[in-house]
């Protein structure tokens, strides 16, 4: 029998989360709660119904597939592929590693976005199969990172650190939310800095800047958003924070 | 910024200074040639005619201008070609300078000429008023009921062709008379037929040396201007400008100056003979580049002076304004020329065409930024380079709507399917709207009539019975609560379908004799087989002859029509027949269930196949259908371009299943209904790549709206870039893009109202814009960029 998935939503020609266009998949189903989480629909890994809109859809491998290879020429001539995004791919490992496993079989480039939350077990179901993988650093304060999205950062940092010692042929790159007031001190990006600059293997560090594009979804679930009014990081705050990170590593984006 | 933008600044600021006006010195010349050579056969007194207008009428040459002429007296006049449809004018003669689309300012005096000369001698003689006299009764019941919209044949001259331009330009007027004087040898009057002919070569001849004149009357005025000019700059040009007037088209351009004037001369020629719209200049970048290279091997002229030219010319291509009574102005709104200027493609050996002056030509709508020329791009994926292809997606971001994107590769089958031999058919330029051409050897009416694909909808649900009049105008198909299966609908709607097209082709048919009366040597002139035929362009002497176009509007809306029609009356059994029809001859007053269901439905533009199944199955029917018919210039053919008819069509055209409101605007060309699709670009072009373009032989035309964050970053660029190639994988045919840029979503953040359907990606998702929270549009709004507009 084939695997099941739960499905959030599935955004074609994005041209984020990797190289050309993408499919980015999205799962439902999160452990952490952090607290600039733009997706919280994505949660729960049931499915949720709020009036008239349900978010959440059970799919099987194959019929994820037949979504994915509607813009199979797009990924052709854009060096595109597929991203999971989430959620957290790795509480869905089984179904995500099939879905990876046949896509890159048709030739089509791989990546899946993580906060890197789970047993290295898991991480290891997947990695065979991708191109890239983003890693999500939040904080290195275990004692702040609990606060900010509910569990402390042990197991990300050492997943992070044996992600990049593994010898698939995959890029690694590890994305930093940068929210400002709450984690973009230049104390932590200089621990940042010194953390990813010791490991083994690292394509590229990319800082996101804070957005708050997900507000209409908390009003529309219920949930109250529990940062303050926080301003949008400016073009050249987020200058200031990459220097410091390039301090540390080669390619900061 | 370049240096000769300076003076391309004033010029535009000049011309956009200027509002229309009619301008009827053209008809006025045209009725005395008439009334001169009475007695003598129709070409002939054309051709006298056209003779005199170059002879007499007024003619100017303003400040800054490099290339000079002008088909009429005005900077901006709209043309009344009295032989064809004086009555336009008389009809509208109070109401013109104040109507709603395509005003045109009348001034008294020339209303009382046309009063006192131009009426009197016309009325009974035009070609317009013996259509309206001879159109088939079941033809003007669909027509007038607004499932299909033809006059505009009888409003407007022949146009939708691509002139010989480069024959002119390398033989000159001196070497086509010595053509037209060699077949003029051959004949032998006492051979029936060759009377004919010798009258045809004859007007030929009258039509040289009325362009020569009228080139050697701007050579003077030159010299005249000269003498009183200060300016020794200015002094200067106007002497270069002299010199090129004193030389070409008569003989032989050597300079590229002298080809872009020698073009210009020719081309306000042919539109001052008949007003049309789609009188498309071509292949530019190919006919032009000898000159050019010439200049620059030479070292005459440097790549800046070439563009100052160029541009002066581009500023030249918005001067003429197309007249046409109100209502053909509706449907092809904004005075609109349709002057097609195309690059890139392949070469006479298949090899990739593009070259420096692609280049220059793609700059030139940059620098000037007028709704003239329409350029258009064949974009050949094989064998174009990406450096041009960055450029037309540097173009496209600008946002002003061009250059219109066509697939090479489709628009060369669709010339092979015209029957224009390989070898040819690489020599293909876009025409008019999408339409498909062949330079000096093509003649066709590309769009001549336009079919109301929402009313077929609707006569299919009504037995044949408009809901706005209450009239039966088609063939009776039945109560639909009687169809047992879809098929049964289906077999109903292409009854309807058939009808209309034959109908439709009936007409195509009236048309080509009525226009047989309709000469146009001055376009004949560069068409090689018409001289060597002896036979005017009307009447069938170019090298291909092609059936009339026949061309869809409102895809969509048959295609959601037919979906919902399956889904929820024949699959779900969730609405049944009656009440679907019940609901649609209320507008879904009451029936807002229904229309809910109807509204839900998977829509075309999704990439969902089972939609999408419809769009192929009914399209391939409706090109069988149009191709079944022959007509005396060859196969008939079919189009899908809406101009503007979507919107006054839609006031035809009832509630529909797909869920739309009545006598709302139908959908545009191929693209899906505005806020139905909201799966991004490339679901858009999945779904579209299921109609067979090809078949389209007449063309087909996408609208794509695309956010202003795939075109402000040099990732967004390599992005657009392989959408425009992925786009050609899939064979769809033509692609246009409106940017969703900033000053857009402020005006939607203003006036909600009117843009309800305005879709943005947020953040993973698709959402209406106007249905955000405010602090979220401004989020949105933030990351987008203002765009320049110059």
């Amino acid at each position: 029998m084939s695997l099941e998935g739960t499905i959030l939503r599935i955004e074609r020609s994005s041209i984020h989360d990797g190289e050309g266009l993408r499919t980015v998949i999205f799962l439902k189903g999160c452990p952490l709660r952090c607290v600039w989480c733009s997706t919280p629909e994505s949660h729960s890994e049931e499915i949720e119904r709020v009036g008239e809109k349900i978010y959440g859809t059970v799919m099987t491998v194959e019929e994820l597939m037949s979504e994915i290879v509607k813009d199979e020429v797009f990924f052709f001539h854009s060096n595109g592929g597929i991203t999971f995004s989430g959620g957290e791919p790795l509480q869905q490992a089984d179904f995500v590693s099939e879905v990876l496993r046949h896509t890159r079989k048709l030739g089509i480039n791989t990546a899946m976005e993580s906060s890197m939350c789970f047993p290295f077990s898991e991480l290891e179901k997947v990695l065979p199969h991708l191109n890239t993988l983003f890693a999500d650093l939040k904080d290195m304060d275990p004692k702040r990172h609990r606060d900010l999205v509910g569990i402390d950062n042990h197991l990300i940092i050492d997943n992070i650190r044996r992600a990049a010692e593994t010898d698939y042929p995959l890029d690694l790159i590890v994305r930093i939310p940068l929210i400002p007031g709450v984690n973009d001190d230049d104390k932590t990006m200089h621990e940042m800095g010194e953390f990813l600059g010791s490991l083994r293997h690292l394509s590229a560090v990319e800082l996101l800047p804070y957005h708050r594009l997900g507000l209409s979804t908390y009003n529309a679930l219920g949930i109250k958003y529990r940062l303050p009014d926080i301003k949008v990081p400016s073009a050249s705050h987020m200058k200031g924070k990459r220097d410091i990170i390039g301090r540390y590593v080669e390619r900061v984006q | 910024m370049a240096d000769y933008m300076e003076r391309i600044s004033r010029l535009k600021e000049r011309l956009i200074s200027v509002k229309p006006e009619m301008d009827l010195e053209n008809a006025g010349i045209l009725t005395e040639g008439f009334i001169e050579y009475e007695n003598m056969p129709l070409i002939l007194k054309k051709a006298y005619a056209f003779r005199k207008q170059c002879q007499e009428k007024t003619i100017f040459i303003a400040d800054d201008e490099l290339i000079v002429g002008n088909s009429g007296s005005k900077i901006r006049g709209g043309i009344l070609c009295a032989d064809c449809c004086w009555s336009v004018l008389d009809d509208e003669l109070e109401t013109m300078s104040e109507r709603k689309y395509d005003p045109f300012h009348l001034r008294e005096d020339d209303k009382e000429m046309f009063l006192n000369t131009v009426k009197p001698y016309w009325r009974g003689r035009s070609n317009y008023e013996q259509w309206r006299r001879q159109i088939p009764e079941d033809l003007r019941l669909l027509r007038d009921n607004g499932v299909v919209f033809i006059d505009r044949k009888g409003v407007r001259g022949f146009g939708e062709t691509t002139a010989g331009y480069s024959w002119l330009l390398n033989a000159g007027l001196k070497g086509i008379k010595e053509t037209i004087e060699g077949r003029r040898s051959c004949l032998d009057l006492a051979v029936p037929g060759d009377l004919e002919k010798d009258n045809f070569l004859q007007a030929l001849l009258f039509v040289c040396e009325g362009i020569e004149t009228m080139a050697n009357r701007y050579a003077d005025l030159a010299e005249e201007m000269m003498a009183e000019e200060k300016d020794v700059v200015r002094r200067a040009e106007l002497l270069q400008i002299a010199n090129v007037c004193r030389k070409v088209p008569m003989n032989p351009a050597t300079t590229f100056h002298e080809a872009l004037q020698s073009f210009y001369f020719y081309h306000t020629s042919i539109f001052m003979e008949q007003n049309a719209a789609s009188y498309n200049p071509g292949r530019m970048d190919q006919y032009l580049l000898p000159f050019y290279r010439g200049d620059i091997e030479a070292e005459r002229i440097n790549q800046d002076q070439a563009q100052e030219l160029l541009d002066c010319l581009w500023i030249k291509f918005s001067e003429p304004c197309l007249f046409q009574d109100a209502e053909t102005a509706e449907y092809a709104a904004g005075y609109p020329m349709f002057q097609n200027v195309c690059v890139g493609g392949v070469d006479e050996t298949g090899r990739d065409a593009v070259n420096e002056l692609s280049y220059l030509i793609l700059q030139a709508s940059i620098d000037v930024q007028l709704y003239q020329p329409s350029l258009s791009v064949r974009y050949n994926m094989a064998k174009n380079p990406n450096s041009f292809l960055r450029k037309v997606v540097e173009l496209i971001s600008l946002g002003t709507g061009f250059p219109a994107f066509h697939n090479d590769e489709v628009g060369i089958r669709m010339m092979l399917n015209k029957g224009v031999p390989l070898k040819e058919a690489w020599d293909w330029n876009p025409c008019g709207c999408v339409e498909t051409n062949l330079s000096g050897r093509m003649r066709q009416y590309t769009a001549l009539a336009d079919v109301n694909l929402g009313s077929i909808v609707e006569l299919t649900l009504n037995d044949g019975v408009s809901r706005k009049s209450g009239d039966r105008i088609s063939v009776s198909t039945g109560n639909p609560v009687e169809y047992e299966l879809f098929e049964d609908f289906m077999k109903a709607l292409k009854a309807h379908l058939a009808h209309t097209i034959h109908a439709t082709v009936v007409g195509s048919h009236l048309l080509d004799e009525i226009c047989l009366e309709r000469p146009v040597p001055a376009l004949s002139l560069t068409f090689k087989e018409c001289i060597e035929n002896g036979t005017d362009y009307s009447a069938g002497g170019a090298k291909y002859n092609v059936g009339n176009g026949i061309i869809m509007i409102g895809v969509a809306d048959l295609v959601n029509s037919i979906a919902s029609v399956r889904k929820l009356v024949f699959e779900d059994e969730s609405v049944s027949m009656k009440e679907l029809c019940a609901a649609l001859e209320v507008d879904f007053k009451g029936y807002e269930h229904v229309q809910k269901l109807c509204l839900d439905v998977p829509k075309y533009g999704n990439d969902d196949g089972k939609v999408d199944d419809i769009a192929a199955e009914i399209f391939t029917y409706i090109a069988d259908e149009i191709e079944r018919y022959e007509s005396k210039f060859g196969r008939m053919t079919p189009g899908i371009l809406p101009v503007s008819g979507n919107t006054p069509f839609g006031l035809e055209v009832g509630a529909l299943p797909s869920g739309r409101n009545a006598w709302k605007p139908l959908a545009d060309g191929v693209s899906p209904s505005g806020g139905t699709d909201l799966g991004g670009p490339t679901a858009v072009l999945k779904s579209v790549s299921h109609i067979p373009h090809d078949r389209f032989n007449q063309g087909t035309l996408l609208n794509m709206k695309v956010e202003d964050e795939l075109l402000n970053s040099e990732k967004g660029i390599q992005q657009m870039m392989a959408l425009l190639k992925s786009m050609c994988s899939l064979g769809v045919f033509h692609v246009q893009f409106n940017v969703i840029d900033q000053e857009k979503l402020l005006k939607a953040q203003k006036n909600p109202e009117q843009y309800k359907g305005l879709l943005i990606r947020v953040a993973g998702y698709t959402a209406y814009f106007v249905e955000l929270g405010k602090d979220v549009q401004d989020e949105i709004i933030g990351r987008t960029v203002q765009k320049q507009i110059i």
